[in-house]
């Protein structure tokens, strides 16, 4: 009895684990190359007045092809820190190092936000995080942090692009739904959406976008969304279904958009192996 | 084999029963329903209810005007007489703050009568800090109060909108505080001396039906952070990052709860004021 249930306990844990086939592999962009220029990665933290009292790691990318004289793209990442780990399942740094050089995207500042975190006021206990706050409303408050106070900042230090068709917004789950919802709110700051497992779903209230895209006069806003057939089924919605619903929206209004499903769960590794593609698509003239 | 076993229950309680994505069915008994509260033959019109560490449910009676409890052996005392309610909270010392007639009182544990310690100030809500400090909601004044027994008051939050519960986290580094358009659970994080910074919307409940006012007059947390909070929908339920969980319906359709606490033996008794009586409900979780 006793061993019947620890299995069923471990089916149970696993569950998501074992049925995904997830078996993706990198491919040769998203694998260092020591004989070509390599970006920099700087990092620092970010305090918000638009979410007051927030604070959040932030790193920035500039590729060793940025001469300061022409204004260079601008691609901002949610939860950041997973897309900038080189040893991850994206590795950005590493796949835009072999994508600029190779001219198959334009010379593009790569920007690592992280959600913000509210710290405690005592030291001993655990700060408060902004995450799903900042990430799940549909609303424009975080394309206002980043209007008024990211791409400010950005701008400050590097020559970059201020055309919508010049600067990305790319997530992961909610970070997905909070990269469409930026440029939803915001079509003059951002003209293109990457999302990988995006919570289009009811997190709070991020379902109503099949609805609202279908009548709504068309944004100029070019989107690459991707799923996995076995993304979660849980209160909050069917990340599957609620993907396919955003496309099926984009299709019926004529968007320029792509949709790729692969047979993986809620994680980066089918999205990060598609990364390189991913990226040659949404930056093509 | 063992080891194995209670590991694996220990990681499915930590990642299920106290992660985010928990759906109603992980939080409400099936077939448990709302149900009338048997008082032990209390006659009573309630007006305010809390409960304290132990699990015992304090109500304020404005009928007897009496504060009574019922600790988690459903033994009925009554601690407090001579004083009706709008808002009850009890302190770590077992002492009880009572808004009444808008003054504050204070009736430390043991004694029945108890002493005003603010004068002229209307408020719907209190809650207590472990350092013996309190917050008041003063709904009229679209403000919250930072007072103490010793009758040192400070207002620390003027809002749009005024803000007619309030509830603080287990840790005591977050104050809830519900709306009284219920649109909004707005948080605020506690500095060490007790003043409130980073005030945002962090919860936006589910909207009452067309016609029918919103508000947010009770609400209370569960030992995971979750924010129980009545509204005219029902008992919003909110995990400890803000996102919907689910909805208990009223208890008494279509009226609802202005108050609600957990109390009991283990602390897994939701209660809920509605009108003036009382109604109960086990659920899974219990508080702090």
């Amino acid at each position: 009895m006793k061993q019947f249930v620890t299995i069923a306990c471990f089916l149970a844990f696993f569950y998501n684990f074992l049925i995904a086939a997830d078996d993706y592999v990198l491919g040769i962009d998203s694998q260092p190359n020591p004989n070509i220029p390599k970006g920099k990665l700087e990092k620092s933290e970010w305090k918000s007045n638009i979410f007051p009292g927030t604070t959040r790691d932030m790193a920035i990318y500039v590729p060793a092809q940025y001469d300061g004289k022409t204004p260079a793209a601008i691609m901002i990442f949610q939860d950041g820190s997973s897309y900038a780990n080189e040893k991850g399942q994206f590795r950005v740094p590493v796949v835009f190092d072999n994508l600029i050089h190779k001219k198959e995207m334009p010379v593009t500042i790569g920007v690592f936000l992280n959600p913000g975190t509210i710290p405690a006021s005592n030291p001993k206990e655990k700060g408060r995080s902004n995450r799903s706050f900042e990430y799940d409303t549909p609303s424009d408050q975080y394309a206002t942090f980043l209007e008024k106070e990211i791409l400010p900042e950005i701008e400050k230090k590097y020559n970059v692009r201020k055309d919508p068709a010049g600067r990305a917004i790319c997530g992961i789950s909610s970070g997905g739904i909070c990269a469409f919802t930026a440029a939803w709110e915001r079509p003059d700051l951002f003209g293109k959406v990457l999302s990988h497992v995006g919570s289009f779903t009811n997190i709070r209230g991020g379902d109503v976008y099949p609805g609202l895209i279908r009548k709504t006069e068309k944004k100029p806003i070019r989107v690459f969304l991707q799923d996995g057939s076995n993304d979660l089924d849980n209160l909050h919605g069917h990340w599957p279904l609620a993907n396919r619903s955003m496309a099926a929206a984009l299709k019926f209004a004529k968007y320029d958009f792509v949709y790729v499903e692969g047979d993986g769960g809620h994680n980066g590794k089918h999205g990060g192996v598609i990364l390189p593609e991913s990226l040659r698509w949404l930056w093509r003239e | 084999m063992n080891r194995l076993l209670s590991f694996l229950v220990l990681l499915f309680i930590c990642t299920n029963g106290f992660s985010q994505d928990i759906p109603l069915s992980q939080i409400i008994i099936p077939k448990e329903d709302w149900k009338k509260a048997s008082l032990n033959n209390i006659d009573g019109s309630f007006s305010a209810i809390t409960s304290d560490s132990e699990g015992s449910l304090f109500l304020a009676n404005s009928k007897t005007k009496s504060i009574f409890t019922i600790d988690p052996m459903n033994k009925v005392t009554e601690v407090v007489t001579g004083m009706s309610a709008q808002a009850l909270a009890v302190d770590s010392m077992g002492g009880i703050y009572i808004a009444s007639d808008s003054n504050i009182f204070y009736a430390s544990k043991g004694n029945a009568k108890a002493s005003k310690i603010i004068d002229g100030m209307e408020c719907v809500a209190i809650c207590t800090l472990k350092q013996g400090k309190c917050y008041g909601a003063a709904p009229s004044e679209k403000a919250i109060y930072l007072f103490e027994k010793t009758g040192a008051k400070k207002k620390v939050s003027t809002e749009n909108v005024g803000v007619i519960s309030l509830a603080v986290s287990n840790d005591e580094t977050t104050l809830f505080a519900g709306s009284t358009d219920g649109k909004s659970v707005f948080t605020f994080r506690i500095e060490q001396n007790g003043e409130l910074s980073a005030k945002d919307r962090y919860v936006a409940p589910r909207k009452p039906r067309e016609g029918i006012a919103g508000s947010i007059p009770g609400m209370t947390l569960d030992k995971a952070n979750r924010i129980y909070a009545a509204t005219s929908l029902g008992v919003q339920v909110f995990d400890p990052t803000g996102r919907l969980c689910g909805v208990l319906l009223q208890p008494d359709f279509p009226k609802f709860a202005d108050a609600i606490a957990f109390a009991g033996p283990d602390k897994t008794t939701l209660y809920a004021l509605v009108g003036q009586k009382l109604y109960t409900r086990k659920i899974l979780f219990p508080a702090k």
